[in-house]
């Protein structure tokens, strides 16, 4: 099949500014150096802690942050190379769902207004079928039209999610990019909206990178997983693979530390020692090896590469013949 | 064993725009000594509040009725300094956000210090001493640097092992840990929870534990309350509750969690949200999103019934009991 989006050694530097003249002092490397591909129809997984770079990914994915090197290939363009008046025509195919549906929706519009934007933007439709679009849109994603004419204070945290989905699907895009979409939710609407999300993919189509620190999440959604670690992919294999058969020492350990709601389930817990170093000035070699109980001398000086072990799981580990085959 | 706190038809109540809401609504539970009691809920079911109203901190506009025990004081009758005696020493708290709860304009070393030097009569290098011990016990490297560091200069665990080791400085009998590792990442939060069993283990504290996540729960808890729109709707030990919830609410909350060792196409929801506080429903309060809603539960409120152990507020089980 061939891929909708191809991201190839995708970086994204901050450059860290300093004394009087703000002299550039470094780079934090917030992405350094990712290569992804998603496929039409599949809901491609981005997992990892707070600061190894899952959201810069999606940001720099669609430029709103402007990458530092590497190509993003979207049905054969090269997004990192277009044009603004370009990219923008590609916004159109390409939408986003953010994290907190309270700062992502402007407070003095009302829900039509704000559905109605893109479509006008984009110049798609008459009036009367954009106000058709937008009523059926509002509905699939169960809210009703009564609602359009209300202000985003209106709503509830799921409900104000829901409008976010619904302000993405509005242009019909081949690829959504949700950035923790329910992470500000409670548990119980949570799953009112990850139920909405599979059933739109399963409706529409969808395309989804789904970005998330919550691992049981992504498995819920997910049909591919990518593990990130301070800027890097280290891990990337389909679901059922990742979850079963982890072979990054990282998504062991991260596997591993996720609490079950389960008080019987006596687990081998592998605690990590430390905390996640600055990307600003990320370890030599493998940036996980000083957190890592496996690392040897060649770990610290060489950094691995992702490498295919079959069955289209790639890991980025010197160990792995050795860690993998002492789980067999 | 004996109970070290009881909490008794607790009220706790706001003044504001819409009139008198009250966020907590006769709320009875028990602490026994050495225990790990969850307490666990959404966001507005009044679990932080029933924590600051034990602690007495509440808002201004706040005020409390009913009755807590704590190691045979009435807490809501004491005065102001009594409480003060209390607060910090026998009863300590550990709250969310490391980083609002930490002064940042003090040193690390002297915000620890301060319990001590308030509850005990220790000169300054004592109180130095076990400023850094504790630091020691939490586990932090290098604790004689670090007890001379800023909040600002610790990571997010770094900075809730402070809060750890801030709680723990006088040996309390109680701490009250208000969704403790919600803010850090799954690793981090496994070497917290890691922490607070193993110091739980060392100095039979009692705990109460605020978190919203059932994982959390069944892990470091032998006792749980399931709180929903200011009460307690469900009571049990913690295998009694995963093997066999009761509520209706208790059973969707844990069928709507995705788990990472099971595979399901759809997660149960409950529909509709929590009732806001100055529209409570006359009835039972989860009634209007329940599937199981029978006529008498938007008419009348159940009991917190005794089902053998466990406790359920609920219409269901009403003829059981009767």
């Amino acid at each position: 099949m061939e891929p909708l989006l191809e991201v190839k050694g995708l970086q994204k530097h901050f450059p860290i500014h300093s004394g009087a003249f703000r002299k550039v002092v470094g780079h934090v490397r917030a992405v350094d150096g990712i290569d992804l591909t998603v496929y039409p129809g599949e809901t491609l997984g981005i997992v990892g802690e707070s600061g190894c770079g899952k959201s810069t990914t999606g940001r720099t994915i669609l430029r709103l942050l402007e990458p530092t090197g590497g190509e993003v290939l979207f049905n054969g363009q090269d997004l990192a190379k277009l044009k603004k008046e370009e990219m923008r025509q590609v916004r159109k195919d390409i939408q986003m769902v953010f994290q907190d549906p309270y700062a992502s929706l402007n407070p003095r519009k009302t829900i039509k207004q704000i559905l109605l934007e893109s479509l006008e933007v984009h110049n798609i439709g008459t009036k009367q079928e954009r106000m058709q679009i937008i009523e059926e849109i509002i509905q699939v994603v169960g809210l009703q039209k009564e609602h359009l004419n209300r202000h985003p204070h209106n709503f509830s945290g799921g409900q104000r999610q829901r409008i976010g989905i619904a302000r993405a699907l509005v242009l019909k895009p081949k690829l959504i990019i949700a950035d923790e979409p329910v992470s500000a939710l409670d548990v119980s609407i949570q799953s009112q909206i990850l139920n909405l999300l599979k059933d739109l993919k399963r409706d529409f189509n969808l395309t989804l990178i789904f970005i998330s620190h919550d691992l049981s999440v992504v498995k819920h959604i997910c049909d591919r997983v990518a593990v990130m670690y301070l800027g890097r992919v280290v891990e990337i294999a389909d679901k059922r693979t990742l979850f079963e058969n982890p072979s990054h020492p990282y998504t062991k350990a991260l596997l591993s530390a996720v609490p079950q709601a389960n008080p019987k389930a006596k687990r081998e817990r592998i605690i990590l020692t430390g905390d996640l170093p600055s990307p600003a000035n990320p370890p030599s070699g493998c940036t996980f090896h000083p957190r890592c109980q496996h690392a040897t001398e060649e770990c610290k000086k060489v950094a691995p590469q992702l490498q295919d072990i079959g069955g289209g799981q790639l890991v980025s580990c010197h160990l792995y013949k050795e860690l993998f085959s002492s789980q067999h | 064993m004996s109970d070290i706190l009881q909490v008794q038809q607790l009220r706790t109540r706001f003044k504001t725009d819409q009139g008198k809401v009250s966020v907590v609504d006769g709320v009875d539970f028990s602490i026994r000594q050495g225990e790990t009691l969850g307490v666990v809920g959404e966001s507005g079911c009044g679990k932080s509040m029933t924590s600051l109203s034990i602690m007495r901190l509440l808002p201004q506009n706040g005020s409390t009725e009913g009755k807590i025990t704590f190691e045979g004081k009435d807490l809501l009758s004491l005065s102001e300094k009594d409480m003060q005696k209390i607060r910090g020493n026998e009863i300590a708290m550990i709250f969310q956000e490391p980083m609002t709860s930490l002064n940042p304009l003090h040193t690390v070393g002297r915000q620890i210090e301060e319990a001590v030097l308030l509850h005990r009569k220790v000169t300054k290098e004592e109180a130095k001493k076990r400023a850094i011990d504790m630091l020691k016990a939490v586990g932090m490297p290098r604790p004689e640097e670090i007890y001379g560091e800023y909040p600002h200069q610790l990571s997010g665990g770094m900075r809730q092992r402070v809060m750890i080791a801030m709680a723990m400085a006088c040996d309390p009998k109680l701490i009250i840990a208000d969704e403790p590792t919600t803010a850090l990442d799954v690793t981090i939060q496994a070497q917290i929870l890691e922490l607070m069993q193993k110091l739980k283990e060392q100095t039979g504290t009692s705990i109460m534990l605020i978190t919203h996540d059932l994982g959390v729960v069944a892990e470091m808890c032998d006792r749980v309350i399931v709180m929903y729109a200011g009460q307690v709707v469900e009571e049990a030990e913690i295998n009694q509750l995963f093997e066999s919830p009761k509520h209706p609410y208790t059973i969707g909350l844990m069928n709507s969690v995705p788990e990472l060792d099971e595979e399901r196409e759809y997660l149960e929801t409950i529909p509709g949200s929590v009732p806001l506080a100055h529209q409570m429903p006359s009835g039972c309060r989860f009634a209007p999103r329940c599937s199981k809603a029978m006529p008498i539960c938007s008419e009348k409120q159940p009991d917190l019934l005794d089902l053998g152990g466990q406790k359920c507020r609920c219409w269901l089980y009403a003829e059981v009991n009767e």
